[in-house]
């Protein structure tokens, strides 16, 4: 072994120290090891006003924000948007002949309310979310046939029929637990007092300004919860809402307009954290919806698109999805070509998405069709973008020799349209479920309360039948790989893009997070 | 006296009746199934089904009319979608509306008043080009663009008022004129300009008639005549205009409460439209209706006491 001499020596204990500071300052300058300071108001701006504060009865996306973080659910996702146990104690046990799920629950938890959370408050919460008139929770639900409390900290789902998607339906506003104290002193106006287990408790709406909550003193984590207070502003008019932000009368933003990107994007006192979203945007083709949804069987209705299928084709070659990112949304989307996102752990890597045009197979699959001077009528939303797309399809249709005839729609009148089997071809989207059941087969499935499209497929439906009943992911990845191959190819609906969501947060705040659901979660938030 | 106010509230009565009858068809004529709206982006059809049943959709239009009329006159209009009360929503959202079209009519009448005044005594000179030419901006700029403009310059910018929202008076008496600043200018801004050229014609039309020259040949001074004879009776046609803005500011403040945030009852309004809230934007049409069928009686009242002409002949017809 060689001796080091005192020169060495020094100059190995200077090289050390060097290290060590540049390490020590690196780890200072991540977020992580930063202090937070305990205590404080955060206002986040939401863009709509919630419908009930009811997870039963609730239906807007809003409402899931002001729920994370007040009423907990038994699966939850994570920054993968994989499905991880929240108030569940582990991943759901599905029974041998896979109609019974075993869920086990964590031990030692309360309601906001301070009584505790047990198998018997599962079992009332479930049966309600199942049983309540109007209750929106009834569809998500109905593989269920009952539910049993065994002990205090198991409950049993006994199943109609096998069900793959229902652990992601319990980590959805279907696996949210009420207080049953509360249930029982409220009944069906439980959305006035709402009390769950969660990091805030419920304190006050005043409707069409603001919800607010403030910070258990029951939650089992409370250690991780920072804030005190938290408070959901409704500022529904985008510009305003963005100037708030900068004004820092806000902290964070839900979903920054366009219009207002550029600006938060300079201001220097604030971020923007952005996520690609699970749901997408598309355009129904009505092939076989004549007498209305879920009139059985459907009939083919006749139309150009819905007769020819070359013509369908062209009808999506001809669209340049690359440019309409450009030209419609200033490059704020992600170009998309099926139901699943590619931020979920369910999309197929394989799958071959072209995002270009190709004019000169448009027109040869419009001579193929053998309709002269094809035309259809795309109903649309009537706001600006709506009609900017409308345009753009318009336009890059009319190259390949398809005539659109832009319907610009007011929105609940479009969905009893589109209902009604009233349409030629429908812009939509669907903001996206995180198991691909949610989106695909509702739209595509004979028997899909949403398919519009009227599409009938045996092949299909066997396919998304099975999908429900397989345990294995690796199974289910397979059949809605088979799935989303059929539905590109048949097109009952052309997929264009999927949304990204952009949220504004103030520099001031940390720990906000934003995943694919475009949900904004600041229960763990601190201020610096 | 009292048989003219009798008259004139009987008409008041008969006027709500046929508003609301008008509301509840009109809300019904909107294309678009209200279940559909209120079930979700799931849109399963049994339980549309069920929420068509829950809200009586599913009952012929009359029966909806008559369960929903007898409620309200008891002052229970139903529970909207949030499962909130719609009277208690109500109630809680007036007084933000009515305390902005308040500051709003004071600001604006206080501007337009003293404009108008201004202009018609120096008539044909600077300071009346000068109040014509800033009504007329008053009255062509949108309240959107103005609001969004002092939002940037006074809360972006100067940091010196809020951006938005409410805070109540009895809660924070400075908060709440802070918050409350820059949306009753914005809004009042509009008002000043039609009071000012209300003000304006009738103190012209009134410092050239009789009585006034009379008052001038007795010897009085130009502010007696002025503000005890001309500005008295130009007022009569100015209140006729306040009292109509007041309504149409109530109705008015919505994109005022929008740009604000402001949880007043215009957005509430919208907000019901938009979600199909059939509950809510029937008790919101009628409250509105009632406030400028009470607005117009209250200005009646006080036409009489101020012109009792009218008194006399009210009485006698």
């Amino acid at each position: 072994m060689k001796s080091i001499s005192g020169r060495g020596a020094l100059l190995s204990l200077l090289l050390a120290a060097v290290v060590c500071a540049i390490a020590v300052g690196v780890a200072g300058a991540g977020g992580k090891s930063r202090a937070v300071r305990n205590g404080g108001m955060l206002t986040i701006a939401l863009a709509e006003d919630p419908d009930a504060l009811d997870p039963t009865l609730a239906r807007t996306f809003v409402g899931r924000m002001v729920f994370l973080h007040i009423c907990e659910k038994l699966y939850d996702l994570n920054g993968k948007l994989q499905i991880v146990p929240q108030l569940a104690a582990n991943l759901p046990q599905v029974s041998g002949d896979k109609r019974t799920v075993t869920i086990k629950l964590r031990k030692g938890i309360k309601f906001n309310d301070g009584t505790p959370f047990n198998a018997r408050a599962v079992k009332i919460s479930v049966d309600r979310h199942r049983t309540l008139t109007a209750s929106r929770r009834a569809s998500e639900l109905s593989p269920v046939d009952s539910v049993d409390a065994v002990g205090a900290s198991t409950v049993r789902l006994h199943l109609k029929e096998p069900f793959a998607p229902l652990a992601a339906q319990l980590a959805d506003r279907a696996g949210m637990i009420m207080s049953p104290a509360q249930l029982d002193k409220l009944g069906t106006r439980f959305a006035t007092d709402p009390v769950c287990v969660g990091p805030f408790s419920f304190v006050s709406r005043t409707v069409g300004d603001r919800i607010v909550v403030k910070k258990s003193q029951f939650y089992y984590a409370k250690k991780k919860v920072h804030l005190s207070q938290i408070v959901f502003r409704i500022i529904n008019e985008p510009t305003a809402a963005a100037q708030a932000l900068r004004a820092h009368d806000v902290d964070v933003l839900d979903r920054i307009g366009p219009t207002e990107l550029s600006a938060i994007q300079r201001d220097r006192s604030l971020s923007v954290v952005q996520a690609t979203s699970i749901g997408y945007q598309g355009i129904t083709i009505n092939i076989g919806n004549k007498n209305g949804l879920l009139k059985l069987p459907y009939q083919n209705v006749g139309s150009a698109l819905s007769a020819h299928a070359a013509l369908r084709e062209a009808f999506e070659v001809a669209i340049d999805r690359q440019l309409l990112n450009k030209v419609v949304f200033q490059g704020q989307v992600q170009p998309g070509c099926g139901p699943i996102a590619p931020v979920s752990p369910w999309f197929n890597g394989k799958t071959r998405c072209n995002i270009h045009r190709d004019l000169k197979r448009a027109k040869q699959l419009v001579a193929r069709s053998g309709v002269r001077n094809p035309s259809v009528k795309l109903m649309i939303g009537n706001d600006q973008v709506a009609a900017r797309l409308g345009a753009f399809i318009q336009a890059q249709e009319k190259d390949a020799g398809i005539e659109v005839a832009l319907q610009p729609t007011e929105f609940v009148a479009s969905l009893a349209k589109a209902d009604n089997g009233n349409f030629d071809a429908f812009a939509i989207g669907w903001s996206g479920r995180i198991d691909p059941d949610g989106n695909i087969y509702n739209f595509v499935h004979t028997k899909g309360a949403q398919n519009d499209s009227g599409y009938s497929n045996g092949r299909l439906d066997l396919i998304l039948d099975n999908a429900r009943h397989a345990t294995s992911a690796a199974a289910r990845q397979k059949l809605y790989n088979a799935a989303v191959s059929t539905i590109r190819s048949t097109r009952p609906l052309i997929y264009l893009y999927h949304a990204k969501t952009r949220d504004g947060v103030s520099k001031k705040v940390t720990g906000v997070q934003l995943y694919g659901d475009g949900l904004i979660r600041a229960q763990f938030a601190a201020f610096k | 006296m009292g048989g003219f106010i009798l008259r004139k509230a009987g008409a008041a009565l008969i006027v709500l009746f046929l508003a609301s009858v008008l509301v509840f068809s009109g809300i019904r004529a909107i294309p678009g199934d209200a279940a559909l709206a209120l079930g979700g982006e799931e849109r399963d059809p049994a339980v549309t089904a069920q929420i068509r049943h829950k809200y009586g959709l599913d009952r012929p239009v009359p029966i909806q009319y008559l369960h929903w009329v007898g409620l309200a006159v008891r002052g229970d209009l139903g529970r909207d979608s949030r499962e909130l009360s719609v009277s208690h929503t109500i109630v809680t959202r007036i007084p933000l509306t009515l305390e902005l079209a308040g500051l709003s009519l004071l600001i604006g009448t206080l501007i337009g008043a003293v404009a108008g005044v201004l202009a018609a005594i120096r008539h044909g000179r600077l300071a009346d080009y000068l109040s014509n030419g800033i009504a007329l901006i008053g009255l062509s700029v949108p309240h959107f663009w103005l609001g969004l403009l002092m939002i940037i310059e006074f809360s972006v910018n100067l940091h010196w008022l809020p951006s938005g929202g409410y805070v109540s008076f009895r809660a924070d008496p400075i908060g709440n004129l802070r918050h409350m600043a820059m949306p009753a200018l914005v809004l009042g801004t509009g008002l000043s300009a039609v009071v000012m050229r209300q003000m304006r014609s009738a103190m012209l039309e009134s410092l050239g008639a009789d009585y006034v020259r009379t008052a001038r040949a007795k010897g009085l001074s130009e502010w007696s005549v002025v503000c005890k004879h001309a500005l008295r009776n130009s007022l009569i046609t100015v209140t006729t205009i306040i009292g109509l803005q007041f309504g149409a500011l109530i109705s008015g403040a919505v994109i005022t409460e929008t740009i604000f945030g402001i949880a007043g009852f215009g957005r509430l309004t919208i907000d019901a439209v938009s979600q199909r809230d059939y509950a809510l934007i029937q008790g919101v049409v009628l409250v509105t209706a009632a406030g400028y069928v009470l607005v117009n009686l209250a200005v009646d009242v006080l036409y009489s006491f101020l012109n009792p002409r009218i008194r006399i002949s009210g009485g006698a017809a």
